[in-house]
């Protein structure tokens, strides 16, 4: 393992978050919007562990911190979906342009 | 007696006060005590007379004061001074007050605020009690203003008819604006002299002058402002307008306010003041000339109404135009001396023509006629005070109008000539207005028979005080009979000289005064010329007198566009710049940069998104390079 | 009629006679704290009552109250001057703040004038039906903030007391107000906010320039020679100014008040316009000349025009309103400026003035809207045009309307003559060097001020009470005041003519704070 460069996890780490990033900023339907900023935290997580292997693994900070980090997207997970299912009750529609109330 | 003084002007406000909060439902309560603290005051200054009478001339002036305010370096007082001027003024006003309010009862009877009328009487009196007891320019305008709300009160008694309601403002504003030149002149003296008192006043005065701190200018100045006070209340031109409209009030109240206590205020105050006047002969120019003009002024146009109480208005006008002027020529005695007769003669006039207006519920002259048999009472002693206003000998107005014209004749001051022959006309003005008012009211045929058939005398509450009056316009003026003196030994200014009286100029201004009334009766008794002619023929004058020389008209105009264009601009103003533009205005900005900035706020989740990546993005790279 | 005059009674006796055994001494009792303190116990009394017990409550504190106003009056020590009845609690002591109480003689006629106004509003309030219980409460609140805004000595509680009136004032005009209410209660709590905003900058400049980190007024008042340079009081001056002045109403920050007053409820103007707005002027005395003495004088000419202005603008356009009650508001601005024209003048005559015209316009500003507030509750209008002839009617009310007209248009016998001849001898003073200043030249405007308060005060008896009866059917259901309808009035009338009579003991009272204020000014230059 030591034989692969950080650099080509950081390479995927950057494609992953670009993924998620389009994938937040452009798709209008409320559950891809979700799926990328789950594809985002997970490329955090590919940055916390390849960071820690490469420099400092016996703190078990990079690891600690991605097991938060996947435990909170877990449960940001659940209580976004439940909204978004309350949304679509109300609206018929999880279309994340059609949900603007809070427009000034 | 005199340790007592305060009393006076206290008891009748004190009677207001128990009339209007506890006697207002009984009518005979409420009147019985004014009429009774009236008799009471009335006692005291005869007390007073007689001790200050008993005294040598040098010592009758007595002055006590206590102190009401105190900022240093100033004290104001409340004081009481009692000197021969001030015991004059106060027989006149108590005197007169007494008649007027014993007259009341018969005249107000059946009246529902007979009550409020009469607390009102009490406090005007009281008012003007406190006036002429004052040792000091503040007391002396206290006075002042609560005269004019008295006489507010007084007009406006009747204040649901709209004439009363517009009078009785009319009168306020108008002496409002007179006291405003009073009220800098107490200012100023209280600035200069550091005190209020007016011997301490007036002995700064005269060293101050003397070695030539003050220049008499400015002294003349102060003075000139007093003197604006006293052009409000003594309804001097211009300021005159609102006395000919007081007679919408109750006409014993006229009488009170023509006689007693109001316009003889302006008169009294400036003998008060009189040595500030005297520094100066500009002053006194001014004065005798505002006087003299005005007794002309008032009497022609006296010559042209119609209305009984408007003529007796104009004609006090005219004959506080005397007063004033003989103290602008220096005849301080004969001024006073004027003031005292006139009161009486003037009050006689005016419950005349009340009694008369009793029987005919009528105001307008040419509605009466030949009450001289209807009203016996009346019409005897209102024709003696048309012969005492005209200055026909033996009765008052003979005595002190002829001291009057021979003090403007013998004055020093430039043009006395000019203010000799205006006075000796206006003499002749009022002999022949005032008999063409007794002519057309008392003698010849009835012109309206329904009001001549209800006429009856008034009961003798009214007719008593016009007989005691009728005795008083006669006798008065004999206090000063040539060698007797009595009067101008008592009341004078500074040093005591005698003056010798001038049979010359009394027989000539008699002769006038004879040569008016026969005239009147030529044109009103006789009926040789004719009225309605000699009117048609002279229109315009004519027009213009009865129209007053349209100063009413003028002052309307003048507040219609100035004072209230003003306050139109200003309320425009007011609702559009300073509240629609500015306040609101900044309330509207805040409001237009929160919609501005709302417009970021678009409510798309990935707009803001793309806005924190951009922002991450920027941060970045300003970091990096 | 009696229960009222027994409840009365009794309120007043407690507090006047209690502390009288209790005023002087050591363990002396806060005297100064209960007069904070009672207010705000009407309050949570009320809200613990049931609410036909209201009103009474209210009554009975307010007497308590005017027992205690009276107290202070009586027994503070004219000769002795000074602050007295001082408390001090230390608060935030790091910070510099303390909880402070104490009255001068200036104070005092203060407390009095709340207390005389409380007693007034709880009184007129009586027959107020729409969520009564909320009302007092609020009311009380109103008061208890206001007691303390006079009675601080510490810029921060002065602040906090203030701001503290300001929002149920916001409550009472928006819930129980007529007309345009919810605009006027916005119009009025946002410009108060925005002046107090001017005002706490202006604080806070002041404690941290002073260098010892106080907020203690009479601390920051001896600062003036060595911690505050002329710069900085050049400066800081007008901020403080606008503060203050906004709060008085002064042009052009005077829109709230006739569009406040118009729609508060009786009570609510009477006690806004006679404490409330007085408040300006007072803390101006209190807290700006004394600290900022060289400002003052810098920015003097601009201040004489805005009081002058004040004045006489006031005055016009009030001859011009439609409304019985805007009338009022527009003099109770001009009166305002009668008093910032006093203040102006930085003479002891001319600030006597200004005190004793706070006072009085307190009293006469509180009695006029009482009688506005009364006459619109009996005749449902306020339109001048519709009203008319109503002295047929209402004699009683007529009467006492004209002698409140009287009493501001200066009449002498009454208190407003006497500040106003104060001021007037003072701004005269002020440039009396021999030649002619800028108060000589502007002083017959003041004067024309006076002459058009009496149009239109006169125009307004005229139109709303005399003439012809214009609504005819005012005749059969209208009838004059009920007893608890005349008794705040007439209370107030009678404290108004106690000043125009003797008005010695409060010119004496006021002096006792003025005269060593203009030694202290006079310190400079």
């Amino acid at each position: 393992m030591n034989s692969i460069p950080v650099l080509h996890f950081l390479y995927l780490s950057i494609i992953l978050f670009s993924i998620g990033l389009f994938g937040v900023l452009i798709r209008k339907n409320a559950i891809s919007v979700l799926m990328g900023v789950e594809l985002m935290l997970n490329a955090v997580n590919i940055n916390y562990l390849a960071f820690a292997k490469y420099w400092n693994w016996n703190t078990l900070t990079g690891p600690v911190f991605v097991v938060f980090v996947i435990t909170i997207a877990a449960a940001e997970a659940a209580v976004a979906l439940a909204i978004i299912i309350s949304i679509y009750r109300q609206m018929k529609s999880t279309n994340v342009d059609e949900v603007h109330y809070l427009r000034g | 007696m005199i340790e007592y003084s305060w009393l006076i002007p206290t008891m009748p406000a004190l009677a207001y006060a128990v009339i209007i909060l506890f006697t207002r439902r009984s009518k005979v309560l409420s009147g019985l005590i004014s009429i009774l603290t009236m008799a009471a005051c009335l006692g005291l200054s005869v007390g007073i007379l007689i001790e200050v009478l008993a005294k040598a001339p040098a010592d009758r002036v007595i002055s006590i004061s206590w102190s009401w305010l105190e900022i240093p370096p100033w004290t104001a007082h409340v004081g009481v001074l009692i000197d021969p001027l001030s015991v004059n003024m106060l027989l006149v006003v108590t005197l007169i007050s007494l008649l007027v309010q014993i007259y009341s009862w018969g005249y107000m009877h059946g009246e529902v605020r007979f009550s409020s009328y009469y607390s009102y009487l009490s406090l005007f009196t009281s008012s003007m009690l406190l006036l002429v007891l004052s040792n000091n320019f503040l007391q002396i305008f206290v006075g002042w203003e609560l005269v004019g709300l008295c006489s507010y009160l007084l007009i406006g008694f009747w204040y649901f008819k709209p004439e009363a309601a517009d009078a009785c403002k009319k009168a306020f504003v108008v002496n409002r604006v007179g006291d405003m030149g009073f009220l800098m002149g107490v200012i100023t003296i209280g600035m200069v002299f550091q005190t209020f008192d007016f011997a301490e006043v007036e002995k700064m005065v005269s060293t101050g002058v003397a070695n030539g701190t003050f220049q008499t200018g400015f002294i003349a100045g102060i003075a000139l402002l007093l003197f604006c006070g006293a052009v409000g209340k003594s309804a001097q031109f211009p300021l005159h307008v609102w006395l000919p409209d007081a007679m919408e009030g109750p006409t014993p109240v006229s009488a009170l306010i023509h006689a007693a206590t109001m316009v003889a205020a302006g008169v009294f105050m400036v003998a008060r003041t009189y040595s500030l006047f005297l520094v100066d002969q500009h002053a006194m120019t001014v004065v005798a000339f505002i006087g003299g003009f005005t007794a002309l002024f008032a009497a022609s146009i006296a010559l042209a109404q119609d209305d009984i109480k408007r003529i007796l208005a104009y004609s006090t006008l005219s004959q506080l135009g005397y007063m004033i002027m003989a103290l602008g020529v220096g005849g301080y005695t004969s001024g006073m001396f004027h003031l005292t007769t006139h009161a009486c003669f003037k009050a006689l006039l005016f419950l005349g023509a009340g009694s008369v207006i009793h029987g005919v519920h009528n105001q307008d002259i040419w509605k009466m006629g030949g009450l001289w048999k209807k009203m016996g009472i009346t019409a005897a002693t209102f024709v003696i005070a048309t012969l005492a206003i005209a200055g026909i000998f033996p009765l008052a107005g003979f005595w002190s109008k002829d001291a009057i014209l021979a003090a403007v004749y013998e004055s020093q001051i430039p043009g006395h000539i000019v203010l000799y022959f205006a006075a000796v006309f206006t003499a002749f003005l009022t002999a022949f207005y005032m008999f063409r008012l007794f002519f057309v009211v008392f003698t010849g045929e009835p012109r309206d028979h329904h009001a001549h058939d209800h006429a009856h005398e008034s009961p003798f509450t009214m007719t008593i005080p016009l007989m005691i009056l009728a005795i008083l316009s006669i006798s008065v003026g004999w206090l000063n009979l040539p060698g007797f003196d009595a009067y101008s030994k008592f009341v004078y200014h500074g040093e005591f000289h005698e003056e010798v009286f001038n049979w010359t100029m009394a027989w000539a201004s008699l002769l006038v005064a004879i040569a008016g009334i026969i005239l009147s009766a030529l044109f009103y008794y006789w009926k040789v010329f004719s009225a309605e002619k000699t009117a048609e023929t002279f229109k315009p004058i004519y027009l213009l007198l009865k129209n007053k020389y349209y100063v009413d008209e003028f002052y309307g105009w003048m507040v219609k566009k100035f004072v209230f264009g003003l306050a139109s601009i200003c309320t425009w103003f007011d609702d559009n710049v300073v509240d629609d533009g500015m306040v609101d205005g900044s309330g509207w900005i805040t409001r237009k940069m929160g919609s501005l900035f709302s417009l970021t706020q678009t409510g798309y989740v990935q707009n803001y998104a793309l806005v924190i990546f951009g922002a991450v993005a920027v941060i970045y790279l300003m970091v990096s390079f | 009629m009696l229960p009222v005059l027994a409840t009365i009674l009794a309120g007043f006796a407690v507090t006047f006679n209690f502390f009288h055994a209790a005023s002087v001494g050591p363990n002396a009792l806060p005297l100064l704290t209960s007069f904070i303190v009672i207010p705000i116990l009407s309050a949570f009394m009320i809200l613990a009552a049931p609410v036909q017990w209201t009103r009474w409550i209210s009554l009975f504190m307010a007497s308590m109250e005017l027992g205690i106003g009276f107290k202070v009056f009586f027994i503070f020590q004219t000769a002795v001057g000074g602050f007295q009845f001082v408390e001090e609690v230390p608060w935030l002591k790091n910070f510099g703040i303390n909880y402070i109480l104490g009255v001068d003689g200036m104070s005092a006629l203060m407390v009095l004038l709340v207390a005389c106004v409380y007693f007034a509003g709880s009184l007129i309030s009586w027959n107020i039906t729409l969520r009564m219980k909320e009302y007092f409460i609020l009311f009380s609140l109103l008061v208890g903030g206001v007691a303390g805004a006079y009675e601080s000595l510490d810029l921060f509680f002065f602040f906090l007391f203030y701001e503290f009136a300001v929002l149920p004032m916001y409550l009472l005009v928006g819930i129980w107000g007529t007309g345009r209410k919810e605009y006027a209660a916005m119009k009025l709590t946002l410009m108060l906010l925005a002046g107090s905003a001017f005002m706490l900058v202006g604080f806070i400049a002041m404690y941290f320039t002073s260098g010892v980190h106080t907020f203690d007024i009479r601390i920051l008042g001896d600062l003036a020679k060595t911690g505050f340079n002329t710069d900085f009081q050049k400066f800081w001056f007008p901020l403080l100014f606008l503060g203050f002045g906004v709060i008085s109403a002064v042009f052009p920050f005077h829109t709230w008040s006739p569009d406040g007053y118009g729609s508060a409820p009786t009570a609510a103007s009477m006690l806004h316009a006679g404490v409330l707005k007085s408040l300006g002027g007072y803390s101006i005395i209190r807290v700006a000349l004394p600290a900022m003495p060289d400002g003052a004088k810098f920015w003097l000419p601009l201040l004489v025009t805005l009081s002058l202005i004040n004045m006489l603008y006031a005055a016009i356009v009030a001859l011009k309103q439609k409304d019985f009650k805007y009338v009022i508001a527009y003099s109770s601005v001009s009166h305002c400026g009668a008093i910032l024209f006093g203040i102006c003048t930085l003479q002891v005559a001319g600030l006597n003035g200004a005190i004793i015209q706070t006072f009085s316009h307190g009293i006469v500003a509180a009695m006029t809207f009482a009688l506005v507030g009364t006459v619109y509750g009996k005749a449902h209008t306020r339109e001048l045009i519709k009203l008319g002839g109503l002295a047929a009617v209402m004699p009683i009310l007529g009467g006492l309307f004209v002698a409140a007209a009287m009493a501001n248009v200066g009449l002498p016998g009454l208190s407003g003559f006497v500040g106003e001849f104060l001021i007037f001898l003072g701004a005269y003073k002020s440039g009396y060097h021999g030649g002619f200043t800028i108060f000589q030249t502007l002083f017959p405007i003041a004067i024309l001020a006076i002459v058009m308060t009496a149009i239109y005060y006169l125009r307004l008896v005229q139109m709303v009470f005399y003439g012809p009866l214009k609504d005819p059917h005012y005749k059969d259901e209208v009838r004059d005041g009920t007893f608890i309808e005349i008794l705040p009035i007439a209370f107030l009338l009678v404290v108004s003519l106690v000043v125009g009579l003797y008005p010695k003991p409060f010119v004496d009272m006021s002096n006792a704070t003025i005269a060593p204020l203009i030694e202290h000014i006079r310190g400079f230059k």
